[in-house]
């Protein structure tokens, strides 16, 4: 919902699926290339996430739909190819991406809280 | 399989997707399988590659078919076919058929909102009123068109009065159909 200054309240696109979150979060990083994220995102999964390439795609033509992700004016460096397209986060994707990190993070310290060892 | 091959083999397998998708990504998703290629082999590129189309084809084509746009021609088309398939029953004397009429009402009036979704943004009061207006023109001419077609209506039903009749047919079902879609198409939302 857009507040008063006429751009959208981060808190409107939580909870994100899993999948534009990983890729938002490998976009933290900087400007990517799709195969780059693809591999971010399995390495900040532990090889958990395994995207395919339309999987990827898909939500990164999702992202962009909603604002949180544009295309980088960034070109592939000289010794690869050029037609690649690097991505980047917006303000907005950024605001979102904290959002649902604070979200998590804060899921995550209820649960480690009533799952304490010895409560059992 | 080589390179080219491979390429070639995956191109072709990328028009299952719908066309805005594979317009718009189709070389960035051959690059990708070329990458894989490279890091994993053949063998495990593929293997992930043919994961990735069976799982997201059915589900971009899904999403591709439930776009609110294409989820409002739809119900439109469905309502409107309705209404006219129960206006014609009556006259074919399929009077079971007639029970199509509040069937379509039901569904334009619970599916308002989603039938007017696209639409309100541009100007719904607008549009409906528009839609209305012309629904009571073609009821209005409904008596119109029986009174001049009432010397060419006698006893016997020749060729005139079939395609008098025809018309004054054709006339009811767009007037329902008007109706219909206008009191389905919601009124703008006041900006404040």
């Amino acid at each position: 919902m857009p507040d008063a200054g006429g751009s959208p309240d981060p808190q409107s696109f939580l909870p994100l699926p899993q999948a534009q979150f990983h890729v938002l979060v490998a976009l933290t990083a900087g400007d990517r290339h799709g195969y780059a994220i693809m591999g971010a995102v399995e390495e900040s999964s532990g090889g958990v996430v395994r995207m395919g390439p339309a999987t990827l795609y898909g939500t990164l033509k999702k992202l962009v739909a909603r604002g949180l992700v544009e295309e980088s004016d960034r070109r592939a460096l000289s010794d690869d190819d050029e037609r690649r397209r690097y991505y980047r986060l917006t303000g907005l994707g950024q605001a979102v991406c904290r959002a649902e990190a604070d979200r998590l993070s804060a899921l995550v310290r209820i649960t480690r809280s009533n799952l304490r060892p010895g409560l059992a | 399989m080589g390179a080219g091959s491979a390429v070639r083999v995956y191109r072709s397998l990328l028009l299952l997707y719908p066309r805005d998708f594979r317009d718009r990504y189709a070389d960035d998703l051959v690059q990708t399988l070329t990458d894989l290629s490279d890091e994993l082999g053949p063998r495990r590129a593929w293997r992930r590659v043919a994961l990735d189309l069976v799982v997201t084809v059915p589900r971009y084509r899904m999403e591709t078919l439930m776009k609110q746009e294409r989820v409002s021609t739809l119900l439109t088309v469905a309502i409107t076919v309705m209404a006219a398939a129960g206006i014609t029953s009556v006259f074919i004397g399929l009077y079971p058929g007639v029970l199509l009429l509040p069937l379509a009402a039901v569904v334009a009036i619970t599916q308002r909102s989603k039938l007017a979704r696209s639409i309100d943004i541009v100007d719904g009061t607008r549009l409906r009123r528009k839609r209305l207006r012309t629904a009571a023109v073609l009821a209005a001419s409904l008596p119109v068109i029986y009174l001049v077609s009432l010397p060419i209506l006698g006893d016997q039903w020749g060729t005139d009065a079939q395609v008098a009749f025809g018309l004054w047919a054709t006339v009811l079902i767009a007037a329902v159909c008007y109706f219909i879609t206008g009191i389905a198409t919601p009124k703008s939302r006041a900006i404040s």
